[in-house]
């Protein structure tokens, strides 16, 4: 069901929001009245956090659950006036070395499948790159990076196929006469694979890699690629909702989000896209808060 | 939202980015008189550039026999819907362009066609208009038309394509105005492909990324005409640089058929993209139908295009359509032929104005016999 926010609530929200925004609207008359403190997710310490543990694994019934309120993005164009998605559910717990966030949000469609048309359904967490700091929740700024780790429905698909993306995935009867790496070989056809032949994330140019895409940015239209492999994930659709993990490794192995340890905290933002609305980019929904997380130690 | 000015529709117009025009901009002007839908230049294209995975729909180069021919289907009709009726007399544009009838939350107008749109590249070829009564028979002029419409994307000024896209993937190259996808940026979010009112970019569902007509620009840096214009066996094409009109020059032969001869008229101008690809309208077609699609000077352009055996400067500048491979920057007209320079002055084409003709008596006494036709 669609949600509409009206602008006037998103900018009192905006206006409200917490550290590292400091856009106020001029002459607001009554002042908005402060936002409650975003809970704290708390990362229960369990025995094993790795990227075995499932979405709907029973060691996430003991963490506790904080739900975010997701607006639909309308400060940048283009945006979808409407969102899919209202409310995230989230939960966190790590073993030492990998902290799994869960999360879970409603969506009554699975959209994993390719296309000229289709878009897949996606989830994503933003976390600040530098310990202690709080970056503009849209996409950091130049002095806080931010890190966006972006798990694809349909690149988790592609991954579990087992085989590189081919036309015949999408369109299994189309016919095709020829290919031009089955002439000249693959070495080079290579060129003919556009954005694969570059390396673009988004074509999966290797199997190995997760189904979460690691990104940075550090301000609006900055997000750019990151080519290691610093996150693991795992999706599962029960016909009603997705249940997605996203597993960060911890310590010093992962240079792309420093600092998490036992004890320590950051923040987290999140951003969901439903593929059955055409969903993409900045056409999302967003938590226009960060939400502070804890490890226990 | 900053202005530009559109020469095309005489008016500055609201675009998302300053305009910053390129050092050059690429054209190509096709005379779709002498077209015959042979689809030689989309084959080329396609083995050329799009023989690859996931590029199976795409169509960089098409030809569409109008009004029922469609690639992707009902490309035009559907965007022409959205805009609405707009008032296209006049030399200054006084309707709305793309960018200016924006929805809220949206760049420019567009839609994204579904798969299905791209199945049938070549739905409606020589599909005529008009009702044939009964007991109607071929008679001159005729009683129905149809036109084939060659199309590449446009290269655009204002490319809607570069507006849209929120990662700023797509950008338009300083030195010939080409206008390209970054291919290691693009994350496929088809903005482009909802945005650019000609569907000339396309989505590729195996790379996940959009892709484009590059102008065939490795030709172009090497000083070549573009492979569509090359391999054109009706020489309906001619690729090389135009300038805006107050910088035209009479001895650039696109400047000429453009800006001096004004035979050749962009697509669909009211969009306000300031496309770079000029049409010579076919001169059979009933005006209402090219007004909305060339503008309000197509009445002009036709008069002036039958009366090109007249005016030797024109009749050079189109002769030189498919003469050469080379870029010609200049010519000139001289002694009955018509003369093509590349980048570096050097003369690289040569043709005459009118071919010479011998006529030969009807009897041929050295072999006894009547001449005829087919002889």
């Amino acid at each position: 069901m669609y949600r509409t926010i009206p602008m006037l609530a998103l900018l009192m929200l905006l206006g409200a929001c917490g550290p590292g925004t400091t856009n106020k609207p001029a002459n607001s008359e009554p002042t908005p009245a402060p936002q409650p403190a975003a809970a704290l997710i708390t990362a229960k310490r369990v025995a094993e956090a790795g990227p075995a543990l499932a979405p709907d694994s029973g060691a996430f019934d003991s963490a506790p659950a904080v739900t975010v309120n997701l607006l639909p993005q309308i400060v940048v164009v283009p945006m979808n006036q409407k969102t899919s998605v209202g409310e995230i559910s989230a939960r966190a717990v790590h073993d030492g070395k990998w902290l799994t966030i869960r999360l879970d949000w409603a969506d009554a469609t699975l959209n994993d499948a390719p296309g000229i048309d289709k878009f897949e359904d996606m989830v994503a967490l933003q976390l600040p790159r530098k310990p202690g700091s709080t970056p503009n929740i849209m996409m950091g700024d130049a002095n806080n990076p931010v890190v966006v780790l972006q798990w694809r429905a349909g690149r988790q698909a592609a991954i579990d196929r087992g085989e590189r993306p081919e036309s015949r995935h999408a369109y299994p009867n189309m016919n095709k006469d020829i290919d031009i790496a089955d002439l000249v070989g693959s070495e080079k056809g290579s060129p003919y694979r556009g954005a694969m032949h570059v390396n673009n994330p988004v074509s999966l140019p290797d199997l190995d890699r997760s189904p979460v895409l690691a990104q940075v940015a550090a301000g609006y239209s900055t997000l750019s690629g990151y080519t290691g492999r610093i996150a693991e994930g795992r999706g599962v659709h029960n016909g009603a909702r997705w249940l997605v993990t996203i597993h960060i490794p911890l310590g010093g192995d992962n240079e792309m989000v420093p600092g998490l340890a036992p004890g320590a905290k950051s923040l987290l933002a999140f951003a969901v896209w439903d593929g059955e609305f055409s969903e993409r980019g900045s056409r999302k929904s967003w938590s226009p808060n960060w939400t502070p997380i804890e490890l226990a130690n | 939202m900053p202005k530009v000015y559109n020469w095309q529709l005489g008016r500055e117009m609201d675009y998302p980015f300053a305009g910053v025009r390129p050092k050059r901009q690429v054209a190509m002007i096709m005379d779709t008189n002498k077209c015959i839908a042979c689809q030689t230049c989309t084959v080329i294209c396609k083995t050329t550039w799009t023989p690859g995975r996931g590029q199976e729909h795409m169509l960089w180069n098409n030809v569409e026999s109008k009004p029922y021919g469609f690639y992707p289907l009902g490309w035009d009709v559907k965007i022409l819907e959205q805009h609405g009726v707009q008032p296209l007399d006049g030399d200054t544009y006084k309707g709305k362009t793309i960018f200016e009838s924006a929805p809220a939350g949206e760049k420019a107008l567009g839609y994204l066609p579904a798969a299905e749109d791209y199945a049938h590249p070549n739905i409606g070829e020589d599909d005529s208009l008009g009702l044939m009564s009964k007991g109607a028979h071929l008679s001159m002029e005729h009683m129905q038309w149809m036109f084939y419409l060659p199309r590449i994307c446009n290269h655009c000024t204002y490319p809607s394509c570069l507006a849209a896209c929120s990662r700023q993937s797509i950008y338009k190259r300083p030195e010939d105005g080409i206008v390209l996808i970054d291919q290691e940026r693009c994350r496929g979010y088809r903005e482009c492909v909802k945005n650019c009112p000609y569907k000339k970019a396309f989505y590729n569902p195996v790379t996940r990324a959009s892709e484009k007509c590059i102008g065939c620009y490795p030709k172009i840096e090497a000083g070549l005409q573009t492979q569509c214009t090359t391999s054109c066996i009706g020489k309906i094409r001619m690729t090389g640089f135009i300038s805006t009109p107050d910088k035209a020059r009479e001895d650039n032969p696109m400047d000429y058929i453009v800006h001096h001869a004004k035979i050749a008229l962009p697509l669909y101008p009211q969009f306000g993209l300031e496309p770079n690809v000029y049409y010579i309208p076919p001169v059979h077609v009933p005006p209402p139908f090219l007004h909305q699609m060339f503008g309000a000077k197509t009445g002009a352009a036709i008069k002036a295009y039958r009366a090109a055996a007249k005016d030797e400067k024109l009749l050079g500048a189109l002769l030189l359509f498919g003469a050469t491979e080379r870029i010609i920057h200049r010519y000139k007209v001289e002694g009955g032929e018509t003369i093509g320079y590349d980048d570096t002055d050097a003369e690289v084409v040569r043709v005459p104005l009118r071919e010479p003709v011998k006529i030969r008596p009807v009897w041929d006494a050295k072999h006894g016999a009547y001449r005829t036709n087919v002889t």
